[in-house]
C-alpha cells in the first residue's frame, strides 16, 4: 500500500487540500442543481476541526461558548459522496495501467472529502463489487486501504451492480465516477446512467481515465494486428497502414469530444485524466472544473 | 529437371515448419483493447483496398518462403535437359610423323584422311568439331564440311606433345557426345582415364618384326642399327627429322634377320644440339627411343660382371653387376662401353639412371661435395668431376640421400641416393668434359644421349622391341553415337537465384509498405 499511497501521494494530496481550502469551496448552491435558487437551511453545529472552512464557523457560538463550531446546513445533512471506481478488465490496460490512476484519484477524492467532513461511499467495481462507507478523518487510512486492495478485473457486472445500489440509495449523493468509458457497447450506456443521476439532482463528475496507448496506439508506427476486446474476447483484424492510423486518431478524438459535449449537455462534469499523468494534475483540473 | 546436388533438397522439409512458426508469430501479434467500438468505426472508414492487405498469411510471407525455396533449389544445382544437335569432336594428330610412308609409298596422312573421311560420311548429321593437335586448327561444321576441310589440311611441320595437346582440351570433353582420336599412336592420358566417349582410329602400327636396337650419336653424325626379326624381307624407310623438320628419308630393305647400321652425317643433322628424332615408317616404332631423346624416363643399367678395365675400376665397389640394359634390353658389354653425356635442357624431365644392386654395397653415408670436386675420390673413384647436380624429377625426392653436392648458387642437390634396390646417381657433366674424359667411367648423368656400342656387340643385343603402344592399326568403321546424344544439361541455378532475388525484393517492398 505504501507504493500506491506513499509519502509522495500524501505530500501532493496535502498540497491540494490546502489549495482547495484557500480557494472557493464549491457549495451546493454553486453547483448546477435542479434546486437552483433554493437556499441553504441551517441544520446544526458540528465541532470545528483544523482545516475546516473558517467561513463556516459560527462566531456567535464562539462568542457565547468560547469554542469553535461549524455550521451545518440542511444540504449537508446526510450528504454522501459516492465514489464509483471502474476496476473492470479494460482498466487494467495501458502503460501505466489505467486502474492505478483510477485508484490514486479515488483515494485522493476520498481523502479530501473525508478530510472535509463528508461521508464517502466507496464502490470499487472490479472482479467483485467492493462497497463501504467512510466518515471522518480517522477513516482516511482505512479508506485508502480499501481502494488499494479492491480486486480488479472482470466485466461490467459489478459496475452495473454498483449503479443499482446507487439508484436505490435515498440519500443525496455527489457522484464521482472514475472510468475509461470504453465499454464494448460504447460509452452511451455509462453516460446515460450518469445523465439519469444528474437529472435527479445529483452532482455528477466523470473522470475519464485513458492510457496514452489508447489515445494514440500508433505512436510507435502504424501496425497490423489482431485486436482483442479484453472483456468479451471479440477480435477484429486491423489491417494497418497510415491512413487507418489517422482515421483511428480522428475517431478517438470524436469519441472524447462526444463524451465532453454529452457532459456539457446534461450537466455532467467531465475531466480527462491520462494514466501517465501524476494524479494531482487531473485532480486539480477536476476540482477546478467543479469550482472546488 | 535433375539435380546435381540433390542432398540440399532436404532443406525444403523445413518449409512447413517455417510456415507454422510464421503463423504463430503472426498470431502473437495481437493487442488487447478496452473496446472495439472505436476501432470498428475507424475500420468502417478505411477503403476496402487497404483492408485487403490483411490476409491470414501475408503475401510477404509467401514471398519469403518462395525466396527460401528458390535458394534451396539453386543449392541443389538443378539442370534441365535441352535437346540439340549431337556433337562430335575429331582430334587429329597432324604431326610430322604423319608424313611417313608405308611400303607402298603412301603417306600415313593420306591413310588417315581416307579412313576419317569414310567415317565422316557415315556419321549422320551431328555437329562436328575438327581440331588438329600439332597445327592448332579448330573448326566446326557438318560432317560434309569437315570432310572437305580435312582433305585440305596437311601435316604440320612441327610435332606436338600429344599428351599435352590432349590435356589442354580435356576440360571441354564433357560437352561432346563422341570423341574420335585419329593418329598413328595412342595418346597418353597420364593419370586420368580416357574419356568414356572416346573412340580411336589408328593408322600405322609398329611391327614386331623389325626393331631398333640402338640409337647412337657420335660427333660425326648419327647412327642407327636396325634388325629384321622376321624370316622374310622387310622393306622400310627411315625418316630423319630434326626439330620437327624432316631432313631425310632413306629406303631400307632388310633381309631375314638382317641388321644394318644407318648413318646420317653431321651436316645433315644441322645443329647437333637440336632434338633428334628418327621417324619410323608405319611399321617401325621408335617410341621408346624417341622418349629417350626427348624425355628420357628411365635407363636401367646393370653393370656386367665382366667389366672392361675402365668400368671395373669405376665399379670396384659394386661387385654384383650383370649387364648394361637400355630400356630393359640388356646390353652385353664385351669390350668397352662409352657413354657420352651432354647437358640436358632445363625443360626436360630428368630421369635417373639406376644401378641395380643385388647386395648392399654402399653403406649409407653422406658425402658432400662442391662443383669441381672429384666425386670419384669422394666415392672411391677417380677421374670424375662434379660440375653440377640436378634434382631428381619432381615428386621423386629421395628419402635416403647418400651424397649431395652444391652448385654454384650454393644449393645442395642429392646426387647419390637409394631407391628400393636401386642406387641412383644424378648429376651431369658439361660438354667440355667429353673431351677430357673420352672413355668416361660409368657415371651416368640425368641425360644419356647415347650409348655407343662397338659393332661386335650388336648381334648379342638383338631382341624384338617391346612397344608399349597398343600395336595394331585400329579401324573405326562407323561412329556410333551414344544414346542421349544431343541432349545437353544446362544448369538453371542462375534462374533460381534471380527468382530468389526478386522474391526478396518483393517481400521487402511489401514489408516496407505495410509499415
Amino acid at each position: 500500500m505504501n507504493e500506491l499511497f506513499g509519502p509522495d501521494f500524501l505530500r501532493k494530496l496535502e498540497r491540494i487540500r490546502l489549495q482547495v481550502q484557500r480557494g472557493r469551496v464549491a457549495r451546493a448552491g454553486d453547483r448546477p442543481s435542479a434546486e437552483t435558487g433554493e437556499g441553504l437551511e441551517f441544520q446544526d453545529h458540528r465541532g470545528y476541526a483544523p482545516g475546516d472552512d473558517l467561513r463556516e464557523v459560527d462566531w456567535n457560538a464562539f462568542a457565547r461558548l468560547g469554542r469553535l463550531f461549524r455550521k451545518r446546513y440542511r444540504r449537508e445533512e446526510g450528504e454522501e459522496m459516492a465514489l464509483l471506481v471502474d476496476l473492470s478488465g479494460s482498466m487494467q490496460l495501458g502503460e501505466p495501467a489505467k486502474e492505478l490512476q483510477a485508484r490514486l484519484l479515488a483515494g485522493a477524492f476520498a481523502a479530501l472529502a473525508l478530510a472535509a467532513g463528508a461521508r464517502v461511499r466507496l464502490l470499487l467495481a472490479g472482479r467483485t463489487l467492493t462497497a463501504s462507507s467512510f466518515e471522518g478523518k480517522g477513516s482516511v487510512w482505512p479508506c485508502l486501504q480499501l481502494v488499494n486492495s479492491a480486486p480488479a478485473g472482470g466485466g461490467r457486472e459489478s459496475l452495473t451492480q454498483a449503479f443499482e445500489i446507487l439508484r436505490e440509495s435515498p440519500r443525496v449523493l455527489d457522484l464521482v465516477v472514475l472510468s475509461d468509458a470504453l465499454f464494448p457497447e460504447g460509452p452511451d450506456s455509462l453516460l446515460e446512467k450518469l445523465a439519469q443521476f444528474r437529472s435527479r439532482g445529483h452532482f455528477v463528475q466523470l473522470l475519464q481515465v485513458l492510457a496514452p496507448q489508447e489515445r494514440d496506439p500508433f505512436a510507435q508506427g502504424a501496425f497490423s494486428r489482431e485486436l482483442v476486446e479484453t472483456e468479451t474476447g471479440v477480435t477484429l483484424d486491423w489491417p494497418g497502414g497510415e491512413s487507418g492510423a489517422a482515421r483511428y486518431r480522428r475517431v478517438f478524438e470524436e469519441f472524447c469530444s462526444g463524451v465532453e459535449s454529452f457532459g456539457r449537455k446534461h450537466g455532467l462534469f467531465v475531466t480527462r485524466a491520462g494514466s501517465e499523468e501524476s494524479f494531482d494534475e487531473p485532480l486539480l483540473r477536476a476540482l477546478g472544473e467543479t469550482g472546488a | 529437371m535433375s539435380f546435381r546436388d540433390p542432398q540440399w533438397l532436404w532443406l525444403l522439409a523445413l518449409l512447413p515448419a517455417i510456415l507454422l512458426l510464421a503463423r504463430r508469430g503472426l498470431a502473437t501479434r495481437r493487442s488487447e483493447v478496452a473496446s472495439l467500438v472505436l476501432w470498428k468505426k475507424a475500420l468502417a472508414a478505411i477503403p476496402s483496398a487497404d483492408i485487403s492487405r490483411r490476409r491470414a498469411i501475408p503475401l510477404s510471407l509467401w514471398l519469403w518462403l518462395l525466396m527460401f525455396a528458390a535458394l534451396v533449389l539453386a543449392l541443389a544445382d538443378p539442370e534441365r535437359e535441352v535437346r540439340g544437335e549431337a556433337r562430335v569432336l575429331l582430334l587429329v594428330d597432324d604431326g610430322p610423323r604423319m608424313e611417313a610412308r608405308d611400303p607402298q609409298g603412301r603417306r600415313r596422312w593420306e591413310s588417315l584422311q581416307e579412313k576419317l573421311g569414310a567415317l565422316l560420311e557415315t556419321m549422320g548429321n551431328p555437329r562436328v568439331r575438327f581440331e588438329t593437335l600439332a597445327g592448332g586448327l579448330g573448326v566446326e561444321g557438318s560432317p560434309a564440311q569437315i570432310r572437305s576441310r580435312l582433305l585440305a589440311v596437311q601435316p604440320a611441320r612441327k610435332g606436338a606433345r600429344l599428351d599435352r595437346a590432349i590435356a589442354i582440351r580435356q576440360s571441354s570433353f564433357s560437352s561432346f557426345d563422341a570423341i574420335v582420336f585419329a593418329g598413328d599412336r595412342e595418346p597418353r592420358w597420364g593419370e586420368s582415364s580416357p574419356p568414356a566417349q572416346l573412340q580411336t582410329l589408328l593408322v600405322g602400327a609398329p611391327s614386331q618384326n623389325v626393331g631398333w636396337v640402338g640409337l647412337f650419336r657420335a660427333n660425326e653424325g648419327i647412327s642407327v642399327v636396325a634388325r629384321n626379326f622376321s624370316s622374310s624381307t622387310q622393306s622400310r624407310s627411315v625418316v630423319l627429322e630434326v626439330a620437327g623438320r624432316m631432313l631425310e628419308e632413306r629406303p631400307l630393305s632388310l633381309a631375314a634377320y638382317e641388321s644394318r647400321e644407318i648413318s646420317f652425317s653431321r651436316d645433315a643433322l644441322g645443329d647437333p644440339a637440336a632434338t633428334i628424332r628418327l621417324e619410323p615408317t608405319d611399321e617401325f616404332s621408335l617410341d621408346d627411343f624417341l622418349r629417350l631423346v626427348e624425355l628420357p624416363r628411365e635407363l636401367r643399367v646393370r653393370i656386367p660382371a665382366e667389366l672392361p678395365p675402365a668400368l671395373r675400376k669405376a665399379f670396384a665397389a659394386i661387385p654384383e653387376t650383370r649387364a648394361v640394359e637400355v630400356h630393359g634390353k640388356p646390353l652385353p658389354v664385351e669390350t668397352e662401353a662409352e657413354i657420352f653425356l651432354r647437358d640436358a635442357p632445363e625443360a626436360c624431365a630428368r630421369p635417373v639412371l639406376r644401378m641395380r644392386l643385388e647386395g648392399e654395397v654402399f653403406s649409407p653415408r653422406e658425402l658432400r661435395g662442391r662443383p669441381g670436386d672429384d666425386l670419384g675420390r669422394l666415392l672411391g673413384f677417380e677421374g670424375v668431376r662434379v660440375e653440377a647436380a640436378h634434382r631428381p624429377p619432381a615428386g621423386s625426392e629421395p628419402a635416403q640421400v647418400l651424397a649431395s653436392a652444391s652448385d654454384a648458387a650454393g644449393r645442395e642437390w642429392p646426387i647419390l641416393w637409394r631407391e628400393g634396390e636401386d642406387l641412383a646417381i644424378a648429376f651431369d657433366l658439361t660438354r667440355s668434359d667429353w673431351d677430357r674424359h673420352p672413355s668416361f667411367p660409368v657415371f651416368w648423368a640425368a641425360w644419356v644421349e647415347e650409348i655407343r656400342l662397338r659393332r661386335g656387340a650388336v648381334e648379342n643385343f638383338l631382341q624384338p622391341e617391346q612397344s608399349d603402344t597398343n600395336g595394331v592399326t585400329r579401324e573405326l568403321g562407323r561412329l556410333e553415337l551414344p544414346q542421349g546424344s544431343g541432349i545437353r544439361r544446362e544448369p538453371i541455378s542462375d534462374l533460381l537465384l534471380l527468382a530468389a532475388m526478386l522474391a526478396f525484393l518483393g517481400a521487402a517492398a511489401l514489408e516496407w509498405r505495410r509499415k
